[in-house]
């Protein structure tokens, strides 16, 4: 059997793990001064070096360079190092939590902990995944943790933090690995290349670490896959071929049409990328990637520094989203991420494309034969009336996201069930407050201009988006957190309140490493750095704040009321429901 | 020279190319193959599982070749989740057990363990993917892990970390066309239209050209469709029986067929032990299968109806190019109305909806009834003329 090129190049010595600098100094450091904690903590995304710095550090206090002592330098090439790089070493013990563990597991690790090192000097625990360990067996290792023999050193490694008790946190010595750059992996990559005799070009580095999102051993196993594939020289139009990327002048050509309302254009353009093997999920994602850079770079007016783009798409890029307006971005990546959530419960993709794209472009926007309905279906509210008519008059820049007119009940006009069979198509969503170029317009509030309400809007609208972010990391609190909703920004701290009684949730939120998860998804989102707190409102919360009169509910009264007042209608029959 | 194993998989020339290369040089352990249902995922993984085993590095002719990719090489571990989701006493027993064991067979170079609907590893709280994340890392020498999923976005991110990940793409129409023409003797016309209401699902498609009962039940669905508007209670429920019977059909025939196999297989066996592992196995597969096949004819009912409205949507924007069902492009266009646009959006919902109740296997006849009421007052609640 081959060896994967991942575990082949499992770095050897501290410096060589890319891009965790500050843990393999503090380690080197720990080891000069003779001050190695008993246990460590390592916590990072997949692929960022965490087991490979736990076997450096292993090696380091056991090589027998050291003499007496751990060395900084492990050589690699002792028959200690070898025994724990192979995984064979008795002082080295590889657990993995995940399907070790329960409590007699546990039990079993600390019988045996007392027996001195057989070989080496230290005896080295290493707990892979040790989040999975279950609550007893958290437990049972407490105090062993807290004050280990000696001759013991424990790290526990994970990839999700925020699932390991506290108590067990705050026995252990932390360190987070970050995910590296591009740069860095691409460093890492030719390298490999470069011992392993692989030919390739720089170009395709990159786009493999780009697709690896961070990881070494995605990116590395992606190299591998590639060589394989290759046999020879790694062309660019083999790595595109091989990651399924989607061409760039396609995400700029489809995302015109949308700009467009062309429906029919844009349902052709699907047709045409039936002929070749095109992966439709692969492309929403990617499609939903490029909106995002496009919303990056419309409000930040340069480019996110993680795209490394060449010159003229840099070009392209930047214009495009000069076109486009923030409205039209949003409800596009909302609909895109609706579409692919649902493909993601087993639709079929192409499908959820075009439901996307005929919503995008027929249904919520200016399409001429659908321009009259799109007034009447917003015409229920007097505000929202005037919106859609400024909306019309205003051209492009104000385009506005249908308010979900949820439960409008049923009267006997033409109106109604049009509206309701448009409640079903809506995705669920929380109450959106418009958008405030047309809200602007109709006059219902205060002109937004300061930066933190700026902000705030962009928040509130990108929130479904947060959320579902949030959902990927933790579902238990994604459950709860989606029952708050972005109140205010104080000094860079956003403030998501939640209704009165609801203290169970903002305990939830505010518990743990739950505050820095939001705030991280924020900032993957809307690329704003923000603190978050949770916050419990005093009274109890009103279904609708002023700023969302166009998504008010009325009553069946009141629809009465206002259809008389605004459109002149009159009551012919009123039992001609349905 | 690429291996005669994989000679019946059209289309996916680069997933085939990467499985061919990794048995002339040497595969790593674990590999997760992903793409749209109906791809040849399976096949491929069977084919490659062949390679692994077989002495000859996949000749395609010997014995063992044969028996795997018929699924009954005792090195050759078809692991399918038996409920909704893999348990993980379920991963325990059937991989992680005896995973460190040899090969059964004295020429069989490898265990290998195929592990189909992989993103259901995930469990209710992803316990069975976590427990094979050592073992699908570092395994014994002779196991080897394919991963089968077309969830792949469902997987836990540090098992596909651990896996070479093969793609699979859908199929293209003109290849799919292709393969009906020489394979099963289509005339093109008929080929090019199965190929695009197959969309990418070469199994589908090929189940389309073979079975003249498919075609049948695929005509009569769209009729339902076209018809459901105008349709009365009665006709709606008459609908939905005849809709689940077509489902229920099919499986005791292969029950049948399946029987006769057991017993050609049980005149071989040694003794009684034998003869009762052979009975087990056989009635796992069957149920399997029966599952599989229901679940297959309920997902092309729920496919056949979000086509038609559809394409009916595609028709009121005047995108009949990209029409599905070419073949009652008239019908369609008749009854197209610019203004429908929000009910068939509605109606496709109401058939995407079913589909996903459907894949956790709800209550078939009440998850068709709603589905059929849902449409309905989508399209009749909207002043369509």
């Amino acid at each position: 059997m081959a060896v994967s090129l991942y575990r082949k190049y499992r770095p050897a010595r501290f410096l060589d793990v890319i891009g965790q600098e500050h843990v393999a100094r503090t380690l080197i450091n720990a080891i000069k001064q003779d001050r190695v904690s008993h246990a460590y903590l390592f916590a990072g995304p997949r692929g960022t070096g965490k087991t490979s710095m736990a076997r450096i550090l292993a090696m380091a206090l056991n090589c027998v360079q050291g003499g007496d002592s751990a060395t900084t330098e492990p050589d690699g090439t002792c028959p200690r190092c070898q025994a724990i790089r192979e995984g064979t070493s008795m002082d080295v013990v590889e657990m993995d939590a995940a399907s070790n563990r329960g409590i007699d597991e546990i039990r079993d690790l600390r019988d045996t902990i007392h027996y001195a090192p057989v070989e080496g000097r230290i005896k080295v625990y290493i707990v892979d995944e040790v989040h999975m360990l279950t609550p007893e067996a958290f437990n049972a290792l407490l105090k062993t943790l807290e004050e280990p023999p000696v001759h013991t050193v424990f790290v526990l490694a994970t990839t999700e933090p925020h699932k390991v008790p506290t108590t067990i946190m705050s026995r252990c010595q932390r360190f987070d690995f970050r995910r590296p750059g591009v740069a860095e992996v691409v460093k890492v990559l030719s390298g490999i290349a470069a011992q392993e005799g692989i030919e390739v070009a720089e170009s395709s580095l990159t786009v493999i670490a780009r697709a690896a999102g961070g990881s070494f051993r995605d990116a590395i196993g992606l190299l591998d896959q590639l060589a394989t594939y290759a046999g020879g020289a790694i062309t660019l139009e083999q790595t595109l071929d091989l990651l399924g990327m989607v061409r760039q002048d396609l995400l700029f050509e489809i995302v015109d049409l949308v700009h467009d309302y062309d429906t029919r254009g844009a349902l052709l353009f699907v047709e045409r990328l039936s002929d070749g093997a095109v992966d439709y999920a692969q492309f929403m994602r990617e499609l939903l990637g490029h909106l995002r850079d496009l919303y990056v770079v419309k409000h930040t007016e340069r480019l996110p520094g993680r795209l490394a783009l060449p010159e003229d798409q840099e070009q392209a890029l930047l214009s495009q989203a000069a076109r486009l307006s923030t409205g039209q971005l949003v409800t596009f990546i909302d609909l895109l991420g609706e579409a692919l959530r649902a493909v993601r419960q087993g639709s079929e993709a192409r499908l959820e494309l075009e439901l996307a794209l005929i919503k995008m472009t027929a249904l919520s926007g200016q399409e001429p034969g659908l321009g009259e309905a799109v007034v009447a279906r917003e015409a229920f509210g007097p505000a929202a009336a005037q919106r859609a008519a400024a909306a019309l008059g205003r051209g492009q820049d104000s385009f506005t996201p249908l308010p979900a007119p949820q439960a409008v009940p049923s009267v006997g006009s033409e109106t109604a069930p049009r509206t309701s069979s448009q409640a079903a198509s809506q995705p669920p969503r929380p109450p959106e407050p418009a958008p405030p170029a047309s809200v602007h317009a109709a006059g219902l509030h205060p002109p937004v201009g300061t930066p933190a309400t700026a902000d705030l809007e962009h928040v509130r609208r990108a929130w479904p988006l947060v959320l579902e972010a949030v959902k990927k990391r933790s579902v238990a609190l994604h459950a709860v957190l989606h029952e708050g909703r972005p109140e205010s920004i104080e000094e860079g701290t956003l403030v998501v309140r939640f209704p009165a009684g609801y203290r169970f949730q903002v305990d939830q939120v505010s518990r743990g490493d739950n505050p820095r998860v939001v705030a991280e998804a924020v900032k993957a989102v809307t690329g704003r750095a923000l603190a978050v707190t949770a916050r419990l409102a005093e009274e109890p919360a009103e279904e609708t704040g002023p700023e969302e009169e166009g998504a008010r509910i009325l009553s069946k009264d009141e629809l009465i009321r206002v259809l008389k007042q605004e459109f002149g209608a009159e009551i012919i029959d009123e039992e001609s429901d349905g | 020279m690429q291996s005669p194993l994989f000679s019946s998989i059209v289309g996916q020339g680069l997933a085939v190319a990467m499985l061919d290369k990794a048995l002339e040089r040497g595969p790593v352990h674990a590999y997760l193959l992903a793409g749209p249902p109906g791809v040849g995922k399976t096949e491929a993984a069977l084919a490659f599982a062949a390679g692994l085993v077989c002495p000859q590095g996949g000749c395609g002719r010997c014995n063992t070749c044969r028996r795997v990719q018929e699924g009954i090489h005792p090195d050759v571990e078809w692991v399918a989740p038996e409920g909704n989701l893999y348990r993980l006493e379920e991963v325990q027993e059937r991989i992680s057990r005896h995973v460190a064991y040899r090969p059964y067979e004295a020429d069989s170079r490898a265990r290998v363990y195929v592990i189909t609907e992989a993103e259901r590893l995930r469990g209710a709280h992803g316990e069975p993917a976590n427990h094979l994340l050592k073992t699908i890392e570092e395994p014994p020498r002779h196991a080897y892990f394919l991963l089968v999923t077309d969830q792949p976005q469902d997987m836990l991110s540090t098992i596909v970390s651990r896996c070479q990940v093969i793609e699979f793409r859908p199929v293209p129409v003109p290849v799919i066309t292709a393969d009906l023409m020489n394979r099963w003797g289509l005339p093109q016309a008929e080929a090019a239209l199965f190929a695009r209401v197959a969309e990418g699902d070469l199994e589908y498609a090929r189940e389309l050209a073979r079975d003249e009962k498919v075609r049948h039940w695929r005509d009569r669905l769209l009729d339902m469709a076209r018809d459901l508007p105008g349709a009365g209670p009665v006709m709606t429920e008459a609908a939905i029986d005849e809709v689940l019977a077509m489902a229920e059909q099919g499986s005791e025939e292969l029950a049948a067929q399946m029987k006769e196999e057991l017993e050609r297989r049980l005149e071989w066996a040694s003794d009684a032990r034998d003869r009762n592992r052979l009975e087990k196995e056989h009635e796992r597969l069957l149920k399997r299968r029966q599952r599989r096949l229901r679940t297959q004819r309920l997902g092309m009912v729920t496919r056949v109806f979000a086509g038609w409205y559809r394409d009916l949507a595609l028709a009121a924007v005047g995108a009949e190019e990209a029409v599905l069902n070419r073949d009652r492009l008239a019908e369609l266009r008749l009854a197209a109305l610019p203004d429908g646009l929000p009910a068939y959006l509605d109606a496709v919902l109401a058939a995407r909806r079913t589909r996903e109740r459907l894949r956790y296997n709800v209550d078939a006849r009440g998850a068709i009834g709603d589905m059929l009421r849902a449409i309905k007052e989508a399209l009749t609640q909207w002043p369509l003329s």
